[in-house]
């Protein structure tokens, strides 16, 4: 194929005719993602678009538009709910969500690396993987439960042993600790599935090489493993800066941004103003924002992390 | 047989040309119905309302909340089965074949504004929703409800008399369905109210043999109450219904007592989001010093509340579990405590009232009764329906008048325990104690309150007063920002009611 385009091309003369004449000849491949790309251009971009214009504007979602250039980006980093609680409960929550993202499924996929008996690897690895069935929701919700001051089990446990029972979620100064705790013990099924698959895509040869040459396990972790996963630890974090930027499920589902703001995120406000409140205006500007600052977290990263040791699989 | 091979190039072609006619099927127009409505504006003529077309089909979706039959196909043994409003819906059929009633299951657990929001947007409302109203007043103006008013002042045919379809309705019921704006946007059918429901047996347990009657009475049970060892109140400060807004409700009933009508222009013996936001620009609401006494209130029963109360609590389970002694309740979950009655001995207390002790202006033995029109039957219809199916409105406004005969109203309140607000339409013996007598009814569930997300905030500073040491001045000063900024959020999504 790459042959038959070098050949026509010079034929043809300008790019533009040469790109035009390719289209032609191939017309039904555009038409067969021609649904693909209107379906994204609709639900996908021109509401991204339609929203960084209407950050510009009050708009109830109704009536239309008027235009009020920056004052709800103002509004935004000048109101003391938006721009202090929740900026710093999602910085909070984003630098915990990617530590504990990155490592404790990390360290579960390096145990699991190191069993040598392929029946009990497969077993602890079914074991890890297998809370991915339990729906979302039902988990959040058993947590909320355990959580409960007065009748859940977590206050059961702390007076059978006589200690003070607490309010947890429900308390102002708990509540966002107690949401980071849920989810113990923190290993992610398909996070696990990606750095396992990353251990597993490590050349044997150069790890056998590293034995002969004496490295212990700890050894072999951090100075052959760990670099050569670098990949998967990006793409692990760079998905979780995004979803800890966008997420508002706890918020949503277990504490509506409370106990007196303690817990509430740029997420949850943004769906508040539009919804609860009708200012779609102000919730597109918050949406902005968090595009710009996901965006640039992204390019950050992709910076940052770069593994210097590159290797052939297979 | 015939065979023919095409190659991999065609094949792709005449899949593209398939995708490509798919494509243009699926974005062509839908054809227009041969009857299509010629006009674009509402039938204004309410005597339409009876000549509902009898050859058209139609299908009539209704969010009937608190009268939706139950769902035979997904009840479960011990679920309490209601007839709520199918008896009607079957009889209509013999009155209006062409019409069938189709229940709407409103999705369990979802936010009632924010759904409504959705739907009102996306135009794909059921033709009749539940809401309280005041929740619907700061959106009214967009469009999310239509104008009853001329159907509201018209005869109502499938009623004894001549009377306007109206004036059926208790004035409660009736003044509740008037916007800002002087429009009926609804109809109103039961009502209900509150009252606190007590575990006997704790109070006795602890040495309240009498139930108290007056606030300092009431404070002092508490003390006995938590030195037996049980949660004297049960309620919380997060968003479930009702401990925050119920206390509101009541309490500002006595502490505005002679003054609380002031603000009240336009007569409903409520001062709505509209007036609110006026006599704030005016400068002469809220009384700040009423808030201010109702904070201190909070805050005297802090101790008595379970532990979390600033989030969400299960206090209604813990009740029932004999771990709490008393919370606020509706006269709809009479009937449930009939069917399914906890494991000990409860009875209905009246607010206790508040006196001079607590605040000079409270009259003297005067009940405050949170008695309003939010029971489960208040209906409205999306606003939008004049451009989108002008035809449809009379046929769902001559449901909504036979749906207001006594005969259905009656038993609809019944099985839930709800108070009619029809002529004629008696409410059950059982709820009794919820009907009897008082002095000011609260008509909604809170006064001086502008909006949702503005009580929102208004109870996130309670409950950070209540919890704390928050001075007075402090809390008046953050009072003031939290309106501030609703009263700027409501006059920007309502101009019109800048003064």
């Amino acid at each position: 194929m790459a042959e038959m385009h070098a050949v026509r091309s010079p034929r043809r003369g300008s790019a533009f005719r040469r790109v035009a004449g390719e289209m032609r000849s191939r017309w039904y491949c555009y038409v067969m993602i021609a649904g693909t790309y209107a379906l994204l251009i609709t639900f996908a971009y021109y509401p991204a678009v339609s929203a960084v214009y209407h950050s510009f504007t009050i708009w109830d979602g109704f009536r239309p538009p008027t235009w009020v250039g920056f004052g709800n980006y103002h509004e935004i980093f000048t109101d003391k709910t938006i721009f202090r609680s929740a900026f710093k409960n999602m910085a909070l929550l984003g630098v915990w969500q990617v530590v504990r993202a990155a490592t404790f499924p990390l360290l579960g996929a390096a145990l699991l690396y190191r069993i040598k008996s392929e029946k009990m690897a497969y077993f602890y690895r079914l074991l890890f993987v297998l809370p991915i069935v339990v729906p979302w929701v039902v988990a959040v919700q058993v947590w909320k439960n355990l959580y409960e001051p007065n009748i859940g089990m977590f206050n059961a446990i702390l007076k059978g042993i006589g200690a003070t029972p607490q309010a947890f979620l429900n308390s102002p100064k708990q509540a966002l600790a107690s949401l980071m705790f849920m989810g113990f013990p923190w290993i992610d099924g398909v996070g696990l599935l990606i750095y396992l698959a990353g251990f597993l895509a490590i050349p044997l040869e150069v790890i056998e090489a590293s034995i002969v040459d004496g490295a212990n396990s700890w050894t072999r972790f951090w100075k052959m493993e760990l670099p050569l996963i670098v990949p998967q630890i990006r793409l692990i974090v760079i998905l979780n800066v995004i979803g800890a930027f966008q997420n508002f499920g706890w918020q949503l589902l277990v504490t509506r941004g409370g106990p007196m703001n303690a817990t509430t995120v740029p997420g949850w406000e943004m769906y508040h103003q539009a919804i609860n409140s009708g200012r779609y205006g102000v919730a597109s500007a918050i949406g902005t924002v968090l595009f710009v600052m996901i965006f640039a977290l992204t390019l950050f990263n992709q910076a940052m992390i770069k593994s210097d040791v590159e290797y052939q699989a297979g | 047989m015939f065979e023919k091979k095409i190659d991999r190039r065609h094949a792709l072609r005449l899949m593209g040309l398939t995708a490509a006619g798919a494509m243009a099927a699926a974005c062509t127009p839908k054809a227009e119905p041969t009857a299509a409505p010629a006009a674009t504006k509402a039938p204004d003529a309410p005597a339409e309302a009876t000549k509902a077309p009898e050859v058209k089909e139609w299908t009539l979706i209704f969010d009937a909340a608190g009268a939706t039959p139950t769902d035979m196909e997904t009840a479960q043994e011990g679920d309490v089965i209601q007839q709520g409003l199918q008896p009607a819906a079957d009889d209509y059929k013999d009155v209006k074949p062409g019409v069938t009633i189709e229940w709407y299951r409103f999705p369990q657990g979802s936010n009632r504004t924010e759904w409504l929001n959705a739907r009102i947007a996306a135009q794909d409302c059921p033709d009749m929703y539940w809401m309280n109203a005041d929740a619907l007043w700061p959106h009214v103006n967009k469009g999310w409800a239509l104008d009853f008013t001329e159907y509201a002042k018209s005869p109502n045919p499938y009623m004894p008399g001549n009377k306007n379809w109206e004036d059926y309705i208790d004035f409660v019921g009736r003044t509740s369905q008037i916007g800002p704006d002087g429009k009926v946007y609804g109809i109103n059918l039961d009502g209900a109210g509150v009252l606190w429901i007590v575990n006997r047996d704790a109070y006795d347990k602890a040495g309240v043999t009498e139930l108290p009657k007056t606030w300092s009475e009431f404070m002092a049970g508490n003390e006995k109450l938590k030195e037996s060892g049980i949660v004297p109140i049960g309620g919380d400060f997060s968003q479930q219904c009702c401990f925050t807004h119920w206390t509101h409700g009541h309490v500002f009933g006595w502490l505005a007592w002679d003054n609380i009508y002031d603000f009240d222009d336009d007569g409903d013996l409520y001062v709505t989001t509209k007036e609110m936001a006026e006599y704030y620009q005016r400068g002469e609401f809220p009384l700040w010093e009423e808030f201010t006494r109702l904070a201190e209130l909070f805050r005297e029963q802090e101790p008595y509340l379970p532990l979390g109360y600033q989030g969400e609590v299960a206090y209604r389970d813990m009740f029932r579990r004999g771990e709490v002694a008393a919370y606020m309740e509706g006269n709809w979950t009479v009937t449930s405590f009939i069917k399914d009655p906890p494991p000990f001995e409860y009875t209905w207390m009246n607010y206790p009232q508040l006196t001079k002790a607590e605040w000079p202006g409270c009259p003297d033995d005067k009940k405050v009764r949170l008695q309003g029109p939010w029971g489960g039957m208040q209906y409205h219809v999306p606003g939008y329906l004049p451009e989108t199916d002008p035809e449809r409105i009379p046929v769902i406004m001559d449901w909504l008048m036979f749906i207001t005969q006594p005969k259905y109203v009656e038993p609809a309140c019944a099985e839930r325990g709800t108070v009619p607000m029809v002529e004629g339409a008696e409410a059950m013996p059982e709820i009794a104690p919820f009907t009897a007598p008082y002095d000011r009814a609260v008509p909604y569930q809170s006064w001086a309150s502008l909006s949702a997300p503005a009580y929102e905030s208004e109870r996130a500073l309670l409950a950070e007063y209540a919890g704390s040491t928050m001075s007075n001045d402090e809390l008046v000063s953050r009072g003031k920002e939290v309106w501030e900024e609703e009263v700027k959020n409501l006059l920007e999504s309502n101009p019109d009611w800048t003064i």
